[in-house]
């Protein structure tokens, strides 16, 4: 939570209050809408999905990855998971997560690239649960889980070789990536290879929008389970995540109107 | 019962780190260090995990006689060779070796780390350059053309030259406007992901500790 606060600039006297009083309102705040939405979306309520055209076409470029008889390429990024990064990480496995149980039909099982040796183990956990789910865990290759390099330059030296190399016919690359992307981007044009990018920095964003077919900006990458899944819970989050948002625009609208009236210091 | 207890810990302590951040306790604060200790511990058991992991996908490449065998060889060796070096030169000094000059790890770590990341970096500027002439063909629509034009003005804005003076201001606005308040957007929509993630991890709905 103060990692956030130090991101957004909140300010410790903002609105009165002290940055530990709005941390605890937007977390428990924030289970509260959580809560009520997934009682909503298990009574039959279904919030509305703006279409996002990377998610849309994630499906069909696994299924297209499958029937060649290739593999696909899921890098999960230089970010870690036990720090400011383990959202964005989380979001990655969440992805990881459904890719592997698309592709557990074929024999050959996803690549999962990190920098991060403590992701490692949850990321051959990710797709070893989908095997199971799917009833084909003797399928699952233990060095399907690679840790590649200990910084984002040598992640993306030793992800670019296992692109142009290990038979991969889909990259997807979600995660804290910086401009290094543009290394695994380019194997990925090099193999005409459909190409999948979701990170939270706009340096990567900008490689991205250039390289990548599909695109996924800022908050998308955290909705991919709601959009590939039919999981009621992650449908109250993204209904949650829309109603914080709402609520943010409604704040910064009341600041702007109370600065330009000089109520506020 | 398999998926409860680690789940009920996991929770525990997430909420233990979150109280402490959220409410002002000397015990939650001392809670929240022993945590973090055993994480930092638990990471550098995971980079030897690692390192064991790179080493069984190469030498699997080196049985299976892949094309490539001779990188994966070459890699083991490395590993291997570096490993052997911080341990002998670890224990010797209280500087660690990494940041002595005189030290075999701080001559392998700036004159083959450092010098390789600035050649991986350097190929960076340059593929990207590509890219973004490679745009119009691959995507030629109005957002690419957007795009390159905000590109061309962001780099000519940059020179100092008086007769550029109103391209030196487009290029200001363009960075302290529309760019801040774009990035700005992002972060918060970023932000409000993590936060929503949290709560998931936290009421145990999300789960990446699964078996």
């Amino acid at each position: 939570m103060g990692w956030i606060s130090r991101r957004l600039e909140v300010s410790e006297t903002m609105l009165g209050m002290p940055e530990n009083s709005l941390g605890l309102i937007l977390a428990v705040g924030g289970a509260v809408l959580f809560f009520v939405f997934r009682f909503l979306v298990r009574s039959g309520f279904k919030p509305t999905l703006r279409p996002i055209r990377g998610y849309e076409t994630l499906s069909k470029q696994v299924g297209e990855a499958v029937e060649s008889g290739g593999r696909m390429h899921v890098s999960l990024g230089p970010n870690r998971i036990i720090d400011e990064g383990t959202g964005v990480t989380l979001a990655g496995l969440a992805v990881l997560d459904i890719v592997s149980e698309a592709s557990a039909i074929s024999d050959q099982t996803p690549i999962v690239t990190t920098s991060d040796a403590a992701t490692l183990p949850v990321a051959a956990d990710t797709i070893r649960h989908s095997y199971r789910r799917q009833g084909v865990i003797d399928k699952f290759e233990t060095k399907s889980s690679r840790l590649v390099g200990l910084d984002p330059i040598t992640l993306a030296g030793g992800a670019t070789s296992i692109i142009a190399d290990d038979d991969v016919r889909a990259n997807i690359m979600i995660g804290s990536f910086g401009p290094e992307i543009a290394l695994m981007a380019e194997a990925g044009l090099r193999q005409e290879i459909p190409q999948t990018v979701g990170s939270d920095r706009l340096e990567a964003q900008a490689v991205a929008f250039t390289m990548a077919d599909h695109l996924l900006i800022g908050e998308e990458i955290f909705v991919g389970r709601a959009y590939l899944s039919d999981d009621p819970s992650a449908m109250a989050s993204l209904a949650t995540q829309d109603v914080l948002r709402w609520i943010l625009i409604g704040v910064i609208v009341f600041g702007i109107i109370l600065q330009s009236l000089g109520l506020l210091g | 019962m398999k998926y409860v207890i680690p789940a009920a810990i996991a929770i525990g302590v997430g909420l233990v780190v979150l109280a402490s951040y959220l409410i002002p306790s000397p015990l939650l604060m001392s809670v929240r260090l022993v945590f973090t200790d055993w994480a930092v511990v638990l990471a550098g058991l995971a980079v030897l995990i690692g390192i064991l992991n790179l080493i069984i996908v190469h030498s699997r490449r080196i049985q299976s006689g892949d094309r490539r065998w001779v990188y994966s060889l070459v890699t083991i060796l490395a590993v291997l060779f570096t490993l052997l070096v911080g341990v002998t030169e670890g224990g010797r000094e209280t500087t660690p070796a990494l940041y002595r000059t005189d030290s075999i790890s701080g001559m392998l770590f700036q004159g083959v780390i450092v010098s390789s990341l600035a050649a991986l970096s350097s190929l960076v500027l340059f593929f990207m350059v590509i890219a973004a002439v490679k745009l119009l063909k691959t995507k030629p629509d109005a957002w690419s053309i957007l795009f390159l034009a905000v590109v061309i003005v962001s780099l000519v804005g940059w020179i100092p030259l008086a007769v550029m003076a109103p391209t030196n201001r487009l290029r200001n606005w363009l960075i302290g406007v529309p760019a801040a308040a774009g990035a700005r957007g992002i972060l918060l929509g970023v932000a409000l992901g993590t936060v929503v993630i949290g709560i998931r991890v936290l009421t145990g709905v999300e789960r990446p500790y699964k078996d």
